[in-house]
């Protein structure tokens, strides 16, 4: 169920309002039915997938807990690891590797197999690198004895399907998560509104200003050959707002659906486009993706312990995992290669960034916005070929003549959305807006809500992160 | 307090939505239907103007822009063979079955239009098409063609509510298809359970290599691609025209199925008569339900030859004039002696080309000639 839907708006009141009808004891159960619901109303077959994926992982943690041999635990650590990337890997990057290899031809003609062949090549499992590596930190972080391991299978199962966050994060912590998923709490109306405020301004993000982008950007590259050199910076433009729209405004619907659940998820955004290079770009963007590669891959390889040509290795590797992360083809590979050496250019050319709020602090943004659009041109290509083609076309090569169109409307809210990131530059939507008077906000609520209504995108582009 | 400030808030919604609406559907819909849907409008307008109304899609008025000297589409045809009844179309390319009882159900009931006659397109039925990625952008469509309030419609829209599953996830229901449909029907052995096992069998000598094996073996993929199932009453188009049959018997309708050509010829040719009674049982199956249900079914499947099909590497229902009006002709018998009794149809015309000249596409007279010249 996507968060976008008429379905996700029947549910959420309904799930809602039977939690807080439900005694207490009761309701985590509740939740944990809704959750698997949420996901299985999408495709039922992969419930069992993610059931799987719980079962082993709260397995492997117990018995991490329970033996003190080092080299057992080591064993179960790994067995989890393992266990979850070969999931991960079949369903995500099998066609990448062995698309039409013999391998492949043999499992597609193996009668029992053919089904999870035509599954892997067209379908990936929703959520699937959020969950997975959600629940890898859970057990990791028993093994080095952050976390303690859960008793109960079901309560466990909750950490990683509470539906607000399964299909695309935030990539939360079991210690930040489960402690709020079974305290006992009480309809409040700050978080009615919180959370109101929350999904209104998310979707206002999603339906307003990133379906109608990804219109513009959809055309110009489904068919980039016949635009001219402006509509393709036009387009990387649209993409990069588009993607940014996205994302931030699904992690918003996600904080909305827990917060009315009295659930506090982790902020997943906070202004990247403010960000005066590109390592601040990337603390601020994705935040619960960064802090997972930082604790359980930068960390792990010596991070910016081991001297200055280690870390920008280990930079690279980072990149280049969260790059594969992103997308199973090569352009996702470069689009994480060239943060990397984004990075690299940041870091020799400018060190660190200028504390001084100044001129200068705003060329520096200006230029990690840049490039970060120029980057993306990776991540939206279909292929190597068309995202060359695409630098092509920004570099001034001879292109098409047709002009691509953004229509008034798409301006007009992409437009709304800048000056409203650039002016809440301190606090979450729904504590600036609770700053002003009923009268004030309201007036706001209904701008949003006119716009979903009336202006909202007609084509369906599913949210660009719930692929991953 | 909570639930009194809540209801209060609500209530404003409710007030805001029904003031937009108000707005939305004086100001901004008509426009977006005009945009979007233009064909809402027309079928209403039309249907009143119409004693018969035809449903049509590309295979009413696909012409071959080079060959085709004949460009009146079947249901002009139809026209002139029933000089006394206005026959009026509604056409849609790639529309089916769906699309069009979303559209009959615009029609007013009070409207002139007592006569429909609705394509019935065979390889429509079939999982290529029922998946086809145009899906999702006729869906869209489809929100519009509806009688709700304009804003609600257009909050559908925006929720992306219609079915809007993705390219790559159809594209697997296919495969899935392929792969699960059962092909046997009664009365007949075929050699394969399913269409999956009928690609994967070798079927021209030589086809693994380039050259005219490998084209033909492509051409026979892609008739098995479009044919190679069988009718049941739970197949997805079977439901619709299910539906249309009781709309029509609500609104007092005579209901004409036209069943349009497919290529026998060269469904013969490249895969013997598996393929061929294949494609009878499926016309059969649907004769025999709708005829028994009350419907005139206008069997029109074989009136073609191979060659006079514009698309000559591909499976499509486009057709050369003489087709067409071979189709009208068949209908107008069907519409004068049945369905309207004391119009008599306009049978022999004297003053069109030969249509019996038959007008192959560019490239099929391009093959003729030697390679060394072209």
């Amino acid at each position: 169920m996507l968060f976008n839907s008429v379905q996700f708006f029947l549910f959420l009141p309904l799930v809602w309002a039977l939690y807080f009808l439900l005694p207490h004891r009761f309701r985590w159960i509740w939740l944990l039915g809704s959750s698997y619901f949420f996901y299985g109303y999408w495709k039922y077959q992969f419930v069992f997938l993610m059931a799987f994926t719980s079962l082993v992982d709260w397995y492997c943690a117990r018995q991490i807990v329970a033996n003190t041999a080092q080299t057992v635990r080591k064993r179960f650590l790994w067995f989890s690891i393992i266990s979850n990337l070969s999931i991960l890997f079949f369903f995500k990057y099998f066609n990448f590797f062995f698309g039409h290899s013999p391998l492949a031809r043999w499992l597609y003609n193996t009668e029992a197999m053919a089904w999870a062949v035509e599954l892997a090549r067209y379908t990936i499992p929703a959520g699937i690198s959020f969950y997975t590596f959600q629940s890898i930190s859970y057990v990791v972080d028993v093994y080095r004895g952050n976390d303690t391991a859960e008793r109960s299978l079901p309560r466990f199962m909750l950490f990683v399907a509470f539906f607000p966050q399964l299909v695309a994060g935030p990539i939360e912590r079991f210690s930040h998560l489960q402690r709020q998923l079974f305290s006992r709490n009480n309809i409040r109306y700050e978080n009615l509104s919180a959370g109101f405020r929350l999904l209104l301004y998310g979707l206002f993000l999603k339906v307003c200003v990133a379906d109608n982008l990804a219109a513009s950007a959809d055309q110009f590259y489904g068919a980039h050959k016949l635009y001219n050199n402006g509509s393709a910076w036009l387009a990387a433009l649209a993409f990069c707002f588009q993607v940014y729209a996205d994302f931030f405004g699904y992690s918003l619907m996600a904080q909305g659906s827990a917060k009315l659940f009295g659930i506090d998820l982790m902020d997943n955004f906070l202004k990247p486009f403010l960000a005066r290079n590109v390592p601040e770009f990337w603390q601020r963007w994705h935040i619960s993706l960064s802090t997972w590669f930082r604790d359980y891959i930068y960390f792990p390889l010596g991070g910016s312990r081991q001297g200055k040509t280690r870390m920008l290795g280990n930079v690279m590797v980072v990149f280049l995992v969260s790059g594969l992360w992103h997308g199973a083809n090569w352009t996702m590979i470069l689009f994480g290669a060239a943060q990397g050496i984004l990075y690299w250019f940041d870091h020799f050319l400018f060190g660190k960034a200028p504390a001084r709020e100044d001129a200068i602090a705003w060329l520096h943004r200006a230029k990690t916005v840049f490039f970060f659009l120029l980057t993306l041109v990776f991540f939206r290509s279909m292929s190597l070929k068309q995202s060359t083609e695409v630098y092509g076309m920004l570099a001034g090569m001879p292109s098409g003549e047709a002009q691509l169109q953004i229509p008034p409307v798409t301006w007009a809210m992409l437009c709304a959305f800048i000056l409203l990131d650039l002016f809440i530059t301190r606090d979450r939507f729904d504590r600036w807006v609770g700053k002003y008077p009923a009268a004030l906000r309201w007036t706001v609520y209904s701008v949003f809500m006119l716009s979903i209504w009336m202006f909202g995108g007609t084509v369906n582009h599913p949210f660009v992160y719930f692929q991953f | 307090m909570t639930f009194k400030r809540l209801t209060i808030r609500l209530l404003f919604v409710v007030v805001l939505f029904i003031a937009a609406n108000g707005f939305y559907s004086r100001f901004l819909w008509p426009a977006e239907m005009e945009k979007h849907a233009p064909l809402a409008a027309r079928v209403i307008q039309t249907a009143d103007s119409a004693d018969v109304l035809y449903f049509g899609e590309s295979s009413n008025t696909s012409f071959n822009p080079f060959t085709d000297t004949l460009t009146y589409s079947i249901s002009e045809f139809l026209q002139q063979y029933l000089p006394r009844l206005q026959v009026r179309d509604i056409t849609h390319s790639a529309y089916h079955p769906g699309m069009f009882l979303a559209l009959m159900e615009l029609i007013p009931e009070t409207a002139r239009v007592k006569t429909i006659v609705v394509t019935m397109n065979i390889r429509n039925c079939g999982p290529a098409a029922i998946h086809t990625t145009l899906e999702p952008y006729m869906q869209k469509q489809k929100v519009y063609y509806s009688s709700r309030m304009p804003l609600l419609s257009r909050i559908y829209l925006s929720m992306k509510f219609y079915d809007n599953r993705d390219s790559m996830e159809r594209e697997r229901l296919k495969l899935e298809a392929w792969r699960t449909w059962d092909i046997q029907y009664p009365g007949a052995k075929h050699p394969y359970p399913n269409a999956r096992s009928w690609f994967d069998a070798p079927k021209f000598p030589g086809e693994d290599s380039s050259g005219d094996a490998r084209r033909k073996r492509i051409l026979a993929d892609d008739y098995i691609k479009g044919f190679a199932f069988v009718l049941r009453e739970d197949n997805p188009r079977i439901e619709q025209f299910d539906a249309m049959v009781k709309l029509a018997a609500v609104n007092g309708w005579k209901l004409v199925f036209n069943i349009v050509p497919e290529n026998m010829e060269y469904a013969r040719l490249l895969l013997g008569e598996n393929l061929v009674h294949t494609i009878r049982y499926n016309r059969d199956f649907l004769a025999a339900r709708y005829r028994k249900m009350g419907v005139e079914v206008v069997d029109n499947l074989e009136v073609a030859r191979g060659q006079e099909f514009t698309d000559q590497f591909w499976t499509t229902e486009h057709f050369n004039g003489r087709v067409r009006r071979a189709c009208a002709r068949n209908l107008a018998g069907v519409l004068a002696g049945k369905i309207s009794p004391g119009n008599v149809p306009v049978l022999k015309q004297n003053n069109w080309p030969n249509p019996e000249v038959l007008q192959p596409m560019a490239d099929t007279l391009l093959g003729l000639v030697p390679k060394k010249l072209r």
